[in-house]
């Protein structure tokens, strides 16, 4: 009994300094997390890292809007089409260089304009192969202040939702980011080709004829050779 | 045309002969039918359903065109009666000949039933005449092509076993790029070269674009129909340079 009381009083002693040590570390724990908010809004509040932030968000389509001032927009009247599979919808869209400064030697820009559509259910880009015949548009030179009218004809190959968006790789700077339009909806609805009224007479029609057909030639010659009397 | 109404006779008179006929009528039945029932199959846009049937059309005929003319002058020689038919007072190339048209007049018979079905498959688009016209007119160049250079085989090889295998092997030859080919590999340049030197991917190529991208101007098509017909003119002029004169004592 002596044995069992000391052991108890043993880790009795033990427990209370362990608990003591979990105080210490979450005062300390505590005291970190207070700091780090502080300085997180110390930082938000100081004007030069906001704009750092918002760089890092989309570093190459601010600067290249504000250098080149180019954008692209895709202006079909409506925001979400609504179509069935194997038709065909053409996307307008509009390149504009708000530049209006034409005095310089390399006002006039160039690049290829492309399409891009994303499925939304799959997740997943679409391969445009069956989609569109020109995927790119190249445009040699846009210049200050001027607008190029684009448009895609694109058939739409499979049912589902999608996301259709416009960008412009500009030639002059090979690391810059692509300039991107807004996007639109795209529901594509299911159409089933089921027809067996219409097949069935021509699948099971044909090969009938076809065995009656040479059923009687055959059965002639025989009567005409005296295979069949 | 002696030797051409035969050969027609065989294969079309004789419940044997006519087997074919059935056969491919009933693989067009069933291609149809399964693509316009079966509920998967029948998501697919028209167009593509038409393109699917019209490879399967092609490919059918390029078989049998040189399954067919690949054994016409062996079968002959193995059978001891080409000596017979070299008797005849007709000019050597015009027994090729003969032989020849007898091929492409099977393809046209296969043609002329894959009809019924392009027209059903193409119910409620304006793609039916398109189909029509554009199967019938490289499937028949390519029938030409393939008959002329199998009977030139036929000739050269001798024995029906070696040529019809070679025969096999240039249409699988030709026909694999487009269709046992991944689309990655087909972009590669590799890939370019051999679409670009191949007629069989020119074929498919222009259906795809007739059929599926609704590109049906003749004017729009004709940078594929020009590698066709060279290769067609070529495969001519090869079957002319060595059935010009049948030499009986090489036998």
């Amino acid at each position: 009994m002596k044995i069992i009381s000391n052991k108890i009083t043993l880790s009795e002693k033990s427990k209370g300094n362990t608990i003591g040590k979990r105080i210490n570390w979450s005062f300390i724990c505590v005291y970190l997390l207070i700091l780090a908010i502080g300085l997180s809004i110390l930082l938000f509040c100081w004007s030069p890292i906001p704009i750092a932030f918002s760089q890092l968000s989309s570093p190459g389509l601010n600067s290249s809007f504000s250098e080149n001032a180019l954008r692209i927009n895709i202006s079909n009247p409506s925001q979400i089409i609504h179509e069935l599979v194997g038709k065909y919808i053409i996307v307008y869209a509009n390149l504009n260089y708000l530049k209006t400064d034409k005095t310089s030697d390399n006002s006039s820009i160039g690049g290829i304009a492309y399409i891009s559509i994303v499925d939304i259910k799959d997740r997943v880009p679409v391969d445009l192969e069956d989609w569109s015949v020109e995927k790119g548009l190249y445009i040699p030179s846009i210049s200050p202040g001027q607008s190029l009218p684009l448009e895609w004809n694109v058939r739409l190959v499979k049912a589902g939702s999608y996301t259709i968006s416009v960008l412009f790789n500009e030639n002059r700077n090979p690391f810059s980011s692509p300039i991107v339009s807004s996007r639109i909806n795209l529901e594509v609805a299911p159409k089933l080709n089921l027809n067996p009224g219409n097949v069935l007479p021509v699948a099971f029609g044909v090969p009938a004829v076809l065995i009656g057909i040479f059923g009687t030639l055959n059965y002639l010659r025989g009567r005409k050779t005296g295979v069949y009397k | 045309m002696i030797i051409y109404r035969l050969e027609i006779s065989g294969s079309i008179y004789s419940w044997r002969g006519a087997a074919w006929i059935i056969t491919a009528a009933s693989i067009f039945s069933l291609v149809a039918y399964l693509l316009l029932t079966d509920k998967e199959l029948s998501l697919l846009d028209q167009g593509e359903m038409l393109f699917t049937f019209s490879e399967v059309i092609i490919v059918l005929g390029l078989v049998m065109s040189g399954i067919n003319s690949s054994s016409s002058i062996s079968t002959e020689i193995e059978a001891g009666t080409f000596e017979c038919l070299l008797l005849t007072p007709i000019k050597h190339v015009q027994i090729a000949i003969q032989k020849m048209l007898s091929t492409v007049t099977i393809w046209i018979v296969l043609y002329l039933i894959s009809i019924p079905y392009l027209i059903v498959l193409a119910n409620g688009t304006n793609l039916a005449i398109s189909a029509i016209l554009y199967v019938g007119l490289y499937g028949t160049l390519l029938s030409i092509a393939i008959s002329t250079i199998s009977i030139a085989l036929s000739w050269m090889l001798k024995t029906s076993k070696n040529s019809i295998m070679v025969a096999l092997m240039i249409v699988l030859l030709l026909s694999a790029p487009s269709l046992f080919f991944a689309t990655s590999l087909r972009k590669t340049d590799f890939g370019i070269m051999l679409e670009n030197i191949n007629p069989f991917s020119h074929t498919i190529n222009s259906l795809d674009s007739v059929l599926v991208d609704n590109q049906q101007a003749v004017y729009e098509q004709f940078t594929h129909i020009w590698p066709v017909l060279v290769f067609t003119i070529i495969c001519s002029i090869i079957f002319l340079t060595f059935t010009r004169k049948f030499e009986v004592k090489m036998l």
